[in-house]
């Protein structure tokens, strides 16, 4: 319960037997530390304003020996914050799919980055969707923020580029990881879900003509009109 | 001690506190006599208390601290006073409507409590440095963001001084964080690095309410479905005329949140839905939580009890996690959230160590994997918000170069922080500070 106190005892204690030491080796008597004993509310209110100093001292050049460096100036240099600490654990150590592709426009910030996924199965085989991801600085506690960024005809993304998908929202949780989200991205491509659309039309022909929206998907990857919109060629 | 402007017997009641020993008292704890009232000094002069958001809570917790006779209180909210704030936010009136919270609260204190001295900051916790936060004896938070919760915890948590796995008791600043979510609260008693820290638990959080994208689009059935269509899908669409630029988009105005109001009520009218207001529309799009004022004064009350005792040693605090329930019926409970193993913020003391500044990255790292304290098997290094080097497949190419450039000319300075994640640790991150040697 009074745990910080504990701390502070042990070191004063630790502090006492280092300046008997000290004083034992230039004195050999200690009379002269004993001063005479002022006011003790004098002494109490001196001793918390010291500690101030203390505190700033310590912190400041003591424990890590600077001698030039203010903390004004430490300030501006960057401490990672967790959430750029989580990033950076997340994307050195995740595994990328096959077909996936990681690209950061600037590699130093890692916490944006594009993310190119060319399904090697399903409908999708063999074109290419573009990406953008973001990682809030709440992560993980909220989920990375995802857009796709190449016009595409599917159940779950829609054609202002949101992309509906269970862990990017509802589902999310901080145990999950920028790969898992990668990895569901991919996901969608081989199994589009008609259940959750996002894209209406797309979803229920999926559902009732599933060959009709097969080439519909076909036809947007080639660059053709779908419902009055021409898709970007994909695919040759 | 200015006794000049106090009223006699003032503060008799908490004399009563400060003046007795009593079985649960620190056990250096010194009672105050008339010829040395230490501990008094102490709450008027010398403990300097810092609240942090001057909303719900931090009405109370002014008040209460100002009450319970601290005497130098610095208050940080960098929001204006809405009218709705009024129920429950009693140091503001009607006609303090669009003023700095803070700089209200503070000058109702001021003025009603003689000898208070509290001083308001209308900016964000973040715009204050590492010597700001250092005057403080303890800091209490009555937040309502996660972001800022997060923020203020990884600060108190880098102000300790850590020496080799011995920390330094006079750099650790208490953080009493209050929190109310209708008629549920929280209160916690943070020692930086000592006991959990609010870093340890963010997994344990429940995550905010969202929905599926997919039902926002295309099956709503609840009003807040509508709202958050307006906002996502309503604010992006070209065609939908707006009397405001959507980039500029702001929830705190009035214009702008009547547009989303209407939107998403026309929304909720398409497909049959009820219950669409503007209060709704306000709370769904600014994140509002639902607050009690009751719910606030039990967790401030709580916050401030704990500052006292730990502020006079005249009583345990908490160690370390309050819960309350008032939803059905009344439940509390106090509980001692253990400290994560290598969590982000708190378990991960930084190491100095000592390099010539003219060492190649390979070198520095082959010497990291050396050293027997850390225990490295393939370290990924970034400082300053830059890579370094990193093992992983996606960044390995772009880093690869640095491994041959000395630390000097990676612009990393003396004293810079090193942050290193490897899949060989048992949490998320370590952190080295690089201590340069000098040439011979």
């Amino acid at each position: 319960m009074f745990r910080l106190k504990e701390l502070k005892k042990q070191q004063e204690q630790q502090q006492q037997q280092k300046q008997q030491q000290t004083t034992s080796q230039t004195n050999g008597d200690a009379s002269s530390t004993t001063t005479a004993t002022t006011e003790p509310t004098e002494v109490k209110r001196q001793n918390s304003n010291d500690l101030k100093e203390i505190r700033r001292q310590k912190s400041k050049d003591s424990y890590f020996s600077l001698k030039s460096k203010q903390s004004a100036e430490s300030s501006t240099a960057r401490r990672a914050n967790p959430s750029e600490l989580r990033a950076q654990k997340d994307i050195d150590e995740m595994e990328v799919p096959e077909g996936c592709k990681v690209n950061f426009k600037d590699t130093n910030d890692i916490c944006n980055f594009t993310l190119d996924i060319t399904p090697i199965d399903g409908l999708y085989q063999s074109a290419t969707f573009r990406f953008s991801i973001n990682i809030p600085s709440t992560y993980p506690y909220n989920p990375p923020k995802v857009h796709c960024d190449t016009l595409v005809y599917h159940p779950n993304i829609d054609f202002e580029g949101h992309v509906c998908l269970n862990i990017l929202r509802q589902d999310w949780m901080p145990v999950l990881n920028i790969g898992t989200v990668i990895f569901g991205l991919m996901t969608l491509f081989l199994e589009p879900n008609p259940d959750d659309p996002l894209n209406k039309e797309a979803a229920a022909l999926m559902i009732d003509n599933k060959k009709q929206f097969e080439t519909n998907v076909k036809q947007s990857l080639r660059g053709g009109y779908v419902v009055n919109r021409q898709f970007p060629k994909l695919l040759s | 001690m200015d006794t000049t402007n106090d009223l006699p017997n003032r503060w008799t009641d908490i004399g009563k506190m400060i003046k007795r020993n009593g079985p649960f008292a620190s056990p250096d704890f010194v009672p105050d006599t008339k010829t040395t009232p230490t501990i008094m000094n102490g709450l008027q002069n010398d403990f300097k208390v810092l609240v942090i958001g001057a909303g719900g809570l931090g009405c109370e917790i002014l008040k209460n601290l100002a009450l319970s006779g601290f005497k130098n209180i610095d208050v940080i909210d960098m929001d204006t006073i809405d009218v709705s704030n009024l129920n429950r936010q009693f140091l503001f009136r009607r006609k303090d409507v669009g003023k700095s919270k803070a700089e209200v609260a503070a000058a109702f204190i001021n003025s009603r409590i003689t000898g208070c001295n509290v001083t308001p900051y209308k900016c964000r916790i973040q715009d204050k440095d590492d010597d700001y936060y250092r005057q403080f004896k303890v800091v209490i938070a009555g937040l309502d963001s996660i972001e800022a919760r997060r923020w203020i915890n990884g600060q108190l948590v880098n102000l300790v001084v850590c020496d080799d796995g011995n920390i330094d008791p006079e750099t650790v600043i208490p953080l009493i964080d209050g929190g109310t979510e209708g008629f549920k609260g929280q209160a916690r008693v943070i020692l930086p690095k000592i006991t959990s820290c609010f870093e340890c638990s963010i997994d344990a959080f429940p995550p905010p309410t969202t929905y599926a994208v997919c039902t926002i689009a295309n099956t709503p059935r609840l009003p807040e479905h509508c709202i958050q269509w307006a906002l996502m899908f309503g604010l992006e669409d070209a065609k939908l005329p707006k009397p405001f630029d959507p980039k500029q988009f702001d929830n705190d105005n009035p214009l702008h949140m009547n547009w989303v109001f209407e939107t998403a009520k026309k929304r909720a009218e398409d497909h049959n839905i009820t219950g669409v207001t503007y209060k709704l529309t306000q709370g769904v799009s600014k994140n509002i939580i639902p607050a009690i004022a009751s719910t606030n004064a039990i967790i401030a009350a709580a916050c401030c009890n704990e500052a006292f005792k730990f502020c006079t040693d005249s009583s345990g605090f908490l160690n370390n996690y309050m819960m309350y329930n008032g939803l059905n019926g009344v439940y509390t409970y106090t509980f001692e959230y253990e400290q994560k193993e290598g969590c982000a913020v708190c378990g991960t003391n930084v190491s100095t160590f000592d390099i010539s500044p003219s060492t190649t990255l390979e070198v520095f790292m082959e010497k990291l994997m050396e050293d027997p304290r850390f225990q490295f098997k393939k370290p990924s290094l970034r400082s300053n918000g830059r890579n370094l080097y990193m093992q992983g497949t996606v960044l390995n190419a772009a880093t690869k170069p640095n491994l041959t450039k000395t630390l000097q000319e990676l612009e990393v300075l003396d004293d810079d922080e090193i942050t290193i994640t490897d899949p060989a640790l048992p949490g998320i991150a370590c952190r080295i500070k690089v201590h340069y040697l000098q040439d011979n």
